[in-house]
């Protein structure tokens, strides 16, 4: 994703993981869709939920409370999937993440955007854009691009493996 | 001409260069095998006039004055006074390179010095013929006509030195008196090469009062009966041919008649050219059988389209069922029906020849053998045999790979076969075949083979494997598809850094296909890649477990049966007995971790992936489904045992299982 773009848009898209809210540069965002039947595919790591069929496509889902530790929870009225197009590998790719709620479009000033705390938070540094603030409250930016860190998944996909091995055959 | 007719001209011409150089390609290079081939030198000069001809009607200047030297070339070649070589057919391929640079990338000026030393060794090759050459697009439509011989070749002259009867048809320009000349004393000369009879023509003399009398008005028809050749004749006119209407013929002649224009006038030649253009290409249709050009695009397109027509025939299905509605059923089944065949029928327009990919190698194996000094022969089988498209294109870049490989590997030097009691003289089979839904593509040599020893230190010597490994003779072939791995001892241009085969092998994986090899020491190499006929839409067998659903590719399945799980079967750990064989099967509830417990009945679907039976347990077999075929996306990519997914009537996902991952997987020790 080429960062000039990234800085001539600043408007974000707002969602809710628990009491926390997060938010995602718009230029990521195709569609916010409700909860649709989910596929699960085997042996793949816990936070990636399946995929589902975006109007004849077929898209990988992640849940961001699994992505970020948190407990799992039902999908409620509120629950969405935020469809994005992020950049894997150096390639385009069309992916769906659960959130508990979407809440609006928001401008964020460049200069109201600061860098995330070295320590104390949750998530790794490495997925949070910044930190945006509005109205006494903190908005956690995230950097979709690095949702699906190639190494990370393919750590994920290893450990999910090894554990898997042995009980596969018997 | 507006600038988005002249872009469609343009890129008209571009799709048929394109398919016109691979065409020259390849009958170059066959001519080079059969050089007296005159069917083939037609061809190829007929081939470098269209080129010639559309290319300057699309715009392409450079092409268009560049082939007509080419042409000038095989029209020498065409008339016997220029051999086929070597050399010539060398600098021939390197034309058609420069032709489809100057294709892709017009107005480069950089590539000009290429394309002018090309002109320079035409010229070499020619000698003191080429200057001619510069009249002889007009001559195209004689076929061997020994007088022509003569203009050149005094050896010719002896033979020919029979009396002819020449018609002369002669019209001076009108300036001709200008420049000094009076047309009486060339019928003069004429008189004094032989007997004449001359008729002249004053029917263009203006009335009286209009004539410039520093004008020639008069032309002339002339009879000559002569020894003399055509040269001599031509002679006389030499000073004013570039200006006159000149026809000469053979009147009285055993040889066809010939007639030369030496009309040099720009116009005329431009209309005889496309006129003759004309005549060129319609022969040529009728060779082929009738087709039409479609953008690959619009193909695409189509498939995407059935595919989804596909899906919502499904829920249709689907619906007639849950709803008893009279008659719905009937039209379902009808669409069903409708819909497999318009999917057949869509997936054949897709499906190419793979000859057109095998004789591209012709040129590589070509090139390369004059590179590394090693004489191989290049052979096709099965080029008849068809493949998706879409597939077709990926498959490219492996062969490449693999022939490279052979030649740079597989085939010894001359000296080293000899001394093997081979002949010195390598070959390479490039071979297709049908293997129900697969197509298998064979590269073999007669080259060194592969030594396993030297194979498995190279490896323990690059780290890919620990020394005290204890690997399966397959498995140390498979050793040559790790990154990195090359038992080259040099480094050539070619191969030996160790990329390549991973690459084969990661494209083959990426087309749902399989490599195999064999190969046997001093004797050579074979490689067979299995590759899919169609990656879009495939037979599927729906099967369900628990509730989720997923698609077994039909082609795989061999048979269906009750599996009960109890005793009649002697069942030892995950291998049953089936009909005295050994079956060894997967629980694809325990291989997936689906929750629930199993019916009481479950079914055994049994596959056959290359010669190795695999069973799986699963719920409920659903039946027979058309599946069009989804990827999961790069996100994926490294999952095993999942080979795609499709989506079902009712809208949601279906895994597609990826039976040949799986049968290793459970060929693996427990």
């Amino acid at each position: 994703m080429n960062n000039t773009e990234t800085a001539s848009v600043n408007q974000y898209l707002t969602f809710m993981l628990g009491e926390e809210t997060f938010a995602a540069n718009v230029i990521y965002i195709r569609e916010v869709l409700g909860v649709l039947p989910v596929t699960k595919v085997p042996r793949t790591p816990e936070f990636i939920l399946g995929v589902v069929n975006v109007r004849g496509n077929v898209v990988p889902v992640i849940d961001m409370r699994l992505k970020f530790d948190m407990p799992a929870q039902e999908t409620t009225a509120d629950s969405a999937v935020i469809v994005m197009e992020i950049y894997f590998d150096d390639e385009p790719v069309t992916v769906g993440a659960l959130v508990d709620a979407v809440n609006e479009v928001l401008e964020i000033e460049k200069d109201k955007i600061e860098e995330p705390p070295k320590i104390g938070m949750r998530i790794s540094n490495e997925i949070i854009e910044g930190i945006g603030k509005r109205e006494d409250k903190f908005i956690i930016i995230l950097d979709m691009n690095r949702l699906f860190a190639p190494d990370e998944l393919a750590i994920a996909q290893k450990d999910h493996r090894d554990k898997e091995t042995n009980e596969r055959f018997s | 001409m507006d600038d988005a007719y002249k872009e469609k001209l343009a890129a008209a011409f571009r799709e048929e260069c394109a398919d016109i150089l691979s065409e020259l390609e390849i009958s170059l290079l066959a001519l080079e095998r059969n050089p007296e081939d005159i069917l083939l030198i037609s061809k190829i000069f007929r081939a470098l006039h269209t080129i010639k001809g559309s290319g300057a009607m699309a715009g392409f200047n450079d092409i268009s004055s560049f082939t007509h030297s080419m042409e000038s070339i095989y029209d020498l070649v065409r008339n016997n006074k220029l051999p086929v070589t070597k050399h010539l057919i060398d600098i021939t391929l390197k034309a058609g390179d420069y032709i489809e640079k100057l294709l892709n990338t017009p107005g480069t000026t950089g590539e000009k010095e290429f394309g002018d030393t090309i002109l320079t060794e035409f010229k070499k090759i020619t000698g003191g013929i080429y200057p001619d050459a510069e009249k002889k697009p007009e001559e195209k439509e004689k076929v061997l006509s020994p007088p022509k011989n003569s203009l050149n070749s005094s050896a010719d002259k002896e033979k020919l030195s029979v009396f002819k009867v020449f018609k002369i048809e002669f019209k001076p320009p009108e300036n001709i008196f200008l420049r000094g000349i009076n047309p009486l004393n060339m019928i003069d000369e004429l008189k004094d090469l032989g007997h004449i009879e001359c008729r002249a023509y004053t029917d263009k003399i203006p009335d009286f009062a209009d004539i410039n009398p520093e004008l020639c008005y008069i032309s002339w028809d002339i009879t000559l009966t002569t020894d003399k050749n055509l040269n001599a004749l031509k002679d006389v006119f030499i000073f004013i041919e570039d200006d006159s209407e000149l026809n000469i013929s053979v009147v009285k002649e055993k040889q066809k008649d010939l007639n030369i224009t030496a009309d040099k006038n720009p116009t005329g030649r431009l209309l005889k050219g496309s006129d003759s253009s004309k005549k060129k290409v319609i022969p040529k249709r009728t060779e082929k059988p009738a087709s039409i050009r479609v953008s690959s695009d619009k193909l695409d397109n189509l498939v995407n389209l059935v595919g989804e027509l596909i899906i919502s025939q499904a829920r249709l299905d689907r619906i007639s069922r849950e709803n008893e509605i009279p008659g719905l059923r009937t039209v379902s089944e009808e669409i069903e029906n409708l819909t497999a065949e318009l999917r057949e029928n869509t997936m054949k327009l897709r499906m190419i020849p793979i000859g057109d990919t095998f004789d591209r190698f012709q040129r590589l194996v070509r090139d390369l053998s004059n590179e590394l000094h090693k004489d191989v022969k290049l052979k096709t089988i099965g080029g008849n045999t068809e493949l998706d498209k879409n597939i077709m294109e990926h498959l490219h870049d492996p062969l490449v790979h693999l022939i490279r490989n052979c030649m740079d590997h597989g085939i010894e030097p001359p000296e080293q076969r000899k001394n093997a009691g081979k002949p010195e003289t390598g070959s390479i089979i490039l071979k297709a075949s049908y293997s129900g839904a697969y197509v298998l593509i064979e590269v073999s040599d007669d080259g060194a083979g592969m030594d396993l020893k030297k194979l498995k230190e190279s490896a323990v010597k690059k780290g890919i494997i620990p020394e005290e490994n204890k690997l399966s003779e397959t498995e140390i072939y498979d050793l040559i598809f790790e990154p990195g791995f090359s038992t080259a001892g040099r480094i050539t241009g070619l191969s030996g850094r160790g990329v390549g085969m991973d690459i084969v092998k990661r494209v083959i994986d990426s087309l749902d296909g399989s490599i195999m090899i064999s190969t046997e020491k001093g004797k050579g190499t074979t490689i067979t890649l299995k590759i899919p006929l169609t990656l879009a839409i495939i037979e599927g067998l729906l099967i369900r477990v628990g509730d989720r659903y997923f698609i077994i590719p039909l082609s795989a399945v061999k048979e269906c049966f009750e599996y009960t799980g109890n005793t009649t079967f002697t069942e030892k750990k995950n291998i049953l007995s089936l009909r005295g064989s050994l079956l060894p099967y997967i629980s694809l509830r325990k291989f997936f971790d689906i929750r629930g417990n199993p019916p009481e009945f479950q079914q055994m679907v049994v596959t056959q992936v290359s010669d190795s039976l695999i069973g799986y347990i699963v719920d409920e077999v659903e039946g027979q489904y058309q599946t069009v075929i989804k990827s999961l996306g790069r996100i994926y990519r490294d999952l095993e045992g999942i080979s795609g997914a499709t989506i079902l009537g009712d809208g949601t996902v279906a895994l597609i299982l990826d039976v040949l991952k799986l049968a290793q997987l459970a060929e693996q020790p427990a």
